[in-house]
């Protein structure tokens, strides 16, 4: 059922999402829009009612023809005879009695199409409360007309009454049957639709008055020039609208775009189709190898956007898309993407293809061609880079994609000589070289993306093991943490990528924090000594010994073992000091040699509990139903098919063009955030020694906007606050940090409640910050840096320290600081001559900050580096002293 | 956890250019070996087929058209021509007769039949069964030319629907049936059939055996009613009414029924039969042939049968017909713009007389029995109906020859 939906409906509602999407973002008024996507829909769907029309118009033909000849046989033959003699009469009128279900296209062919409204107009979270015109809520009946305490629906009546005026126009001179059976339907719509939203209902409406209108059209004998007279009209009087209001420029540029578009439709409509027949001629006298070009190429398309492209985006990281929401196996996602795939590109299309005539198959099947190639060449040789991707589809540097346009625009170039090869080709060899060439290439893209599929297979049976067991060794454990009351507690938070900057504002904008977290010091004036956790993360746990420069500098060892014991510095040093030693959700580290450490992994155990202790079971259904993901990844493969200057357009901030377009990333941070609102009921008070504890956390990575004031997770947010920054990603970090210190303020006090707050030296630290925090306000840090080549804050993390006995409100220290102080911060005045147990070098040994080396290299998996180093560019070396809020003190090593 | 958030959707080119390169080579290797194969396979297959295959099949639905064969297979036997005689009469006379080049098989009647010969393999496969590829007879593969031979010197336009619609030729008695053919195949969009009139072989073999039994008259003056079939047909439409006062006559009355009647009204038949079982002077008549029955008749009933014809032409005797009942709805007729034109025949060289008439049946037949004056008449018919008098067996030859390798 779920696979029939995906291929036959799934395409239909996209569309209309994406056109409404479209519409409205142009219009910014739900009542236009939903004007703006009937009659793009009823537009687009044009043509196919021309085709059931011709269908209907043949049947009815056939039947007037063969009537003498039926009635005849019916009259005189029985039995079998009859049979015979009806199949055989059929045979000589080139007819076939399936030929009759041709005629109900007309009504099938809508079938889907209401389906698709009906859920996309019914879900549409704009549709409720909102007005327009005669009707008060769209996301409500309209109930109209008030009699005896009885609310009447109006407009459904309306809608039928258009229906029945359409009907009779449309069957003027038809048989009695086919009058009652519009009739029937209309009547059918009407008790459907009299109790659906009065939006929904609006649109059927509309709909019925485009039919109208084009039954009247239909019935003239100048219906084509009728419609291209009243549409250019129409358009052109919107057109005058926009331009006489104050409207953009690009609104305006669009709308202009519109118009010369409808007006000269006519010319485009003919020179292509003359263009066409030049290149279709050599197809024209092989129809059934036409029909295997435009197939093939079809299926190519579809395997391509369907499965080679998410499979390799699956593959890149299996462990991101295993034990989601939705599915346990990455390949259910896949077979999904899939079947999404097939339905826009193979069972749409070829719908669509077979309704047509040779001619128009010819166009189809160069145009599918074409498709092939250029989007083949979009995917594998203009690929972009725009910085790494989240789980949830994110880029992390959006911007970078707005910007990204392919050098003197090589892959518009490179669209159009491939153009120009196919058409020569076609125009010399017909399909005699085109056919095989696209059966190549999609057998080349199963077999690439099976091969894909199997490694996938393979990691994920590793991953499941691990899953198992891990499940099986206290899944869900109730204890992790430990403090004592009568020794002494360090406990280390890492937010990842928490920005530095934030901490001020967020403790302005919630004073109590400076009650509940009190005895910190924030250390504003501090750096990180890469934009990324791989190369931020090391020196944050490891210290000095661990900045980049130092680890590129062991260069016999390892990268991953140098990560690995980068992290595993401080539960050493502790754990061989005497200390009870936890770790949690640490993003690298073998531990499995230590006994004396405790190391788990909780992020993402807890967020279903959370939702339903909390009330909102109704918001993880959602999250295990969504279709969201595979949604995402198909809209993946469109912006990976598409020339660069699409891209920003399809990416849609990350929501590609989806209505309800972060459930799935919401519920991403929720795995985060219910772990780190877990760690006081995970915590066990009556330690007998020494407790050291670093817990890691993603709440601070994962984007996502919440509900102000108090940043809280809620099913339907209603209040932003307001923006202070210049791009909504960086808004959205503001709400996850703000979120993050909420949270840490509940655990200080109950660490407070406990008796563990005092003899607790607590560190919040990050490892890195963000590339473009950049503030509507050009005064503060770091929006007023003049060289846009410098990007303070990627290296501006949070350090904020809380001593033994540490008391008052948040103090701000603008001492020049790294977080890679933060080893000496955790183990002065507890541990005698810290030395790092992996070299026997004192922790503060080598501490150089004259003149630190920071990577701006922004490539974010172990895989993207030599095996034993980082690999960054001599150009890529950043170095800052002093102060990080002074332009001049930062200086690329080399000049940029 | 943070560094597996990293995802960068880079997508594996080099893999992918491999695998292009390789799939390309194994593609065109494949290729290659397809075509050699192909040729091999085709090559030696071409010669199996052409020894098997029958080049000339006749194939006879029952024994009453034994005489329309036997000119043909005679021919054929004379020339020293291999040839397949299928029959669905196991009792068939080709069994009695010894051909040495002619082999004859019994293959079964109805569905049997006609599955053997829906794979038959042949140049040219001729036969008098209408309704190819319409009833559950089908155009075979193997069967290269599919001819009908008319066992009728009537219009070939009163077969059921679409009866000769799927035969690559037809061979005529006449070539006023041509018109009516080529009628239907504008009319019904069909392929033309080639159209060649050789006569009737039938008329030609009875026209030798009538020679010798010329006069089988006894002294009792004798009526044969010989109708057709089909609720149309004077036995199913009048019946008794008819009958009745035929038998009070007592004229001795020969009954003989249409082959198809026994097939498709075997209860209207059994009820006429019992109703005069105990007339003395009634007698049914079933036999192969209607050459004996034809001579013995002094004057006959009958409604558009193509019998007529063979009484009128063979035996050149007078007879009375009713068709005003005829429906031409089952028949190809109906979408002809003119009535067959066995109609406007019978009503030159016949007497037409109407259920009206009935009472006075007995004074009619004797009048008209006396009656001379139709005997021109029945000769010029003669002459537009059956053409090529005495060449029908050695013209059918001759086609089946040129459409066969021999």
């Amino acid at each position: 059922m779920n696979i029939l939906y995906q291929i036959t409906i799934f395409p239909v509602v996209t569309l209309i999402e994406v056109i409404y999407r479209a519409i409205e973002s142009f219009l910014r008024n739900t009542g236009f829009s939903i004007i703006g996507v009937s009659l793009t829909v009823n537009l687009l769907c044009l043509p196919l009612y021309a085709v059931a029309e011709r269908f209907q118009c043949e049947e009815r033909d056939a039947q007037r023809r063969m009537k003498r000849g039926i009635d005849n046989i019916k009259a005189v033959f029985k039995g079998d005879e009859r049979y015979m003699m009806l199949s055989t009469f059929y045979r000589q009128n080139h007819y076939h009695p399936a030929y009759a279900l041709r005629s109900t296209f007309g009504l099938l062919i809508q079938i889907p199409f209401f389906i698709a409204a009906y859920k996309v107009l019914t879900t549409l979270p704009d549709l409720l409360g909102r007005s327009f015109w005669f009707l008060s809520d769209l996301g409500s009946p309209d109930a109209m007309l008030k009699i005896a305490g009885f609310s009447i629906n109006v407009l459904p009546l309306v809608m039928t009454a258009i229906n029945v005026a359409a009907s009779a126009v449309y069957t003027k001179g038809f048989s009695a049957k086919e009058k009652v059976q519009l009739y029937v339907i209309a009547a059918l719509f009407c008790v459907l639709l009299y109790n659906s939203p009065s939006g929904l209902v609006f649109y059927w409406t509309l709909n019925n008055v485009f039919s109208l209108v084009k039954n009247i059209l239909f019935k003239s004998r100048h219906a084509g020039k009728i419609a291209y007279a009243s549409l250019t009209t129409v358009i052109g009087l919107a057109v005058l609208g926009v331009f006489l209001r104050d409207t953009s420029s690009r609104q305006r540029t669009f709308a202009l775009l519109l118009f010369s578009l409808v007006a000269l439709a006519p010319l485009i409509v003919k020179s292509v189709s003359f263009a066409l027949r030049v290149v279709g001629k050599r197809l024209a006298d092989t129809p059934r190898k036409t029909t295997g070009i435009f197939i093939i190429s079809m299926i190519a398309c579809g395997l391509l956007i369907g499965l080679v492209i998410p499979s390799s985006l699956i593959a890149s990281s299996v462990r991101e898309f295993s034990y989601t929401a939705q599915y346990e196996n990455p390949l259910s996602l896949l077979f999904s993407v899939f079947t999404c795939s097939l339905g826009f590109f193979v069972f749409w299309p070829l719908c669509v293809f077979f309704l047509f005539g040779k001619k128009t198959r010819d166009a189809f099947a160069i145009f599918a061609l074409l498709a092939v190639a250029i989007f083949s060449i979009n995917a594998f040789i203009f690929q972009g880079k725009y910085g790494t991707l989240s789980p949830s589809l994110f880029f992390d540097d959006p911007g970078a994609l707005k910007a990204a346009v392919a050098p003197f625009h090589l892959d518009i170039i490179a669209v159009v000589i491939a153009a120009i090869v196919i058409i020569f080709l076609l125009l010399k060899t017909g399909a005699k070289i085109a056919l095989p060439a696209v059966t190549l290439v999609a057998v080349s893209f199963f077999v690439f993306s099976t091969v894909q599929a199997h490694a996938i297979a393979k990691e994920f049976s590793s991953i499941r093991k691990t899953h198992e067991s891990e499940d099986a060794v206290g899944s869900k454990p109730s204890s992790v943490y430990s403090f004592t009351k009568n020794g002494r507690n360090v406990l280390f938070i890492m937010l990842d990528r928490a920005i530095g900057p934030f901490v001020g504002d967020i403790f302005k904008d919630d004073p109590k924090l400076n009650e509940s977290m009190s005895g910190f010091t924030w250390y504003s004036n501090t750096f990180s000594f890469g934009g990324h956790t791989i190369m931020g993360a090391p020196a944050l746990f490891g210290g000095y010994e661990y900045t980049p420069e130092k680890i590129n500098g062991r260069a016999n060892e390892t990268l991953l073992k140098k990560l690995d014991e980068s992290c595993t510095v401080l539960p050493r040093l502790f754990a061989e000091n005497g200390w009870a030693v936890t770790v949690t959700d640490m993003p690298y580290g073998d531990y499995a040699p230590y006994k004396s450490i405790k190391a788990y992994q909780l992020n993402g155990k807890y967020q279903d509990d959370w939702l339903i202790e909390n009330g909102m079971g109704d918001f993880l259904n959602t999250v295990k139903h969504s279709t969201s993901m595979n949604r995402k990844m198909l809209f993946f493969g469109f912006f990976k098919i598409s020339p660069a200057f699409l891209r920003w357009t399809i990416y849609d901030m990350g929501g590609y063009w989806e209505m309800d377009s972060d459930t799935q990333s919401r519920y991403e941070y929720l795995c985060s955030y219910a772990a780190l609102e877990r760690i006081a009921r995970l915590s066990r008070f009556d330690a007998a020694g020494n407790s050291f504890t670093i817990i890691e956390s993603d709440v601070t990575h994962n984007q996502t906007f919440l509900q102000y004031p108090d940043y809280a997770f809620v099913p339907k947010i209603t209040d932003l606050g307001t923006n202070a920054f210049q791009s909504s990603v960086t808004w959205q970090l503001y709400h996850v940090n703000s979120a993050a210190f909420h949270s840490l303020g509940r655990l200080m006090e109950a660490l407070k409640a406990e008796g563990v707050y005092d003899n607790t030296r607590i560190v919040i630290a990050s490892d890195h910050g963000f590339k473009n925090i950049l503030y509507k306000d050009r005064t503060r840090y770091p929006s007023y840096f003049k060289d846009e080549s410098i990007k303070p804050s990627y290296f501006s993390p949070v350090l904020m320290v809380k001593d033994f006995g540490a008391t008052g409100p948040l103090r701000e220290d603008r001492s020049f600081m790294s977080n890679a102080d933060v080893p000496t911060i955790l183990s002065t005045g507890v541990i005698a001559n810290a030395v790092n147990p992996f070299s026997g070098l004192a922790l503060s040994a080598s501490v150089d900050k004259k003149k630190p080396r920071l990577s701006e290299q922004h490539a974010g998996r172990l895989v993207d580096h030599n095996t034993n180093t980082f690999r960054i560019g001599d150009d890529e070396w950043i170095t800052v002293h002093d102060s990080i809020f002074d332009e001049s003190n930062w200086k690329w090593e080399k000049a940029r | 956890m943070s560094v597996l958030l990293y995802i960068d959707p880079g997508t594996g080119s080099i893999l992918f250019s491999l695998i292009i390169g390789l799939v390309t080579t194994v593609y065109f290797v494949a290729k290659q070996a397809f075509i050699a194969l192909k040729l091999k396979l085709l090559g030696s297959s071409n010669a199996t087929q052409s020894r098997g295959s029958q080049t000339i099949v006749i194939y006879s639905e029952g024994a009453q058209y034994w005489t329309v064969f036997q000119p043909v297979l005679d021919e054929l036997e004379k020339r020293k021509i291999k040839a397949t005689y299928l029959t669905s009469a196991e009792n068939d006379p080709f069994f009695s007769n010894s051909y040495s080049c002619i082999t004859g098989e019994f293959i079964g009647k109805g569905m049997t039949a006609f599955s053997r010969l829906n794979f038959l393999e042949a140049d040219i496969c001729l036969m008098t069964t209408p309704g190819l590829d319409v009833y559950q007879l089908k155009l075979s593969r193997g069967v290269k030319h599919y001819c009908h031979l008319l066992h009728d010197v009537g219009d070939a336009t009163c077969y059921r629907l679409f009866g000769l619609d799927y035969f690559d030729s037809v061979l005529l008695s006449g070539e006023y049936q041509i018109a009516g053919i080529r009628e239907l195949e504008r009319k019904r969009d069909i392929a033309a059939k080639e159209l060649v009139v050789v006569g009737s072989t039938y008329l030609d073999a009875l026209s030798a055996i009538a020679v010798n039994s010329r006069d089988g008259r006894s002294g009792d003056f004798t009526v044969l009613v010989a109708p057709s079939w089909g609720p149309s047909s004077i036995l199913s439409k009048y019946g008794s009414n008819l009958l009745d006062p035929l038998v009070q006559t007592g004229y001795r009355v020969i009954i003989r029924p249409h082959p198809q009647s026994r097939v498709s009204e075997a209860t209207m038949l059994a009820a006429l039969e019992r109703r005069y079982a105990s007339y003395a002077n009634v007698e049914w008549d079933s036999s192969r042939d209607n050459v004996d029955v034809l001579s013995r008749a002094n004057v006959m009933i009958s409604d558009f049968s193509g019998v007529i014809f063979d009484y009128a032409f063979l035996f050149d005797r007078p007879f009375v017909f009713l068709n005003q009942a005829f429906d031409p709805r089952p028949y190809d007729a109906f979408d002809s713009s003119e009535k067959p034109w066995k109609f406007s025949a019978f009503s030159e060289i016949g007497r037409e007389i109407t259920p009206s008439d009935f009472p006075e049946i007995g004074a009619i037949l004797t009048s008209v029995a006396a009656d001379k004056s139709l005997s021109a008449a029945r000769a010029r018919t003669r002459d537009v109906a059956w053409q090529r008098r005495g060449e029908a067996g050695k013209l059918v030859a001759d086609f089946l020859v040129s459409k066969a390798r021999v």
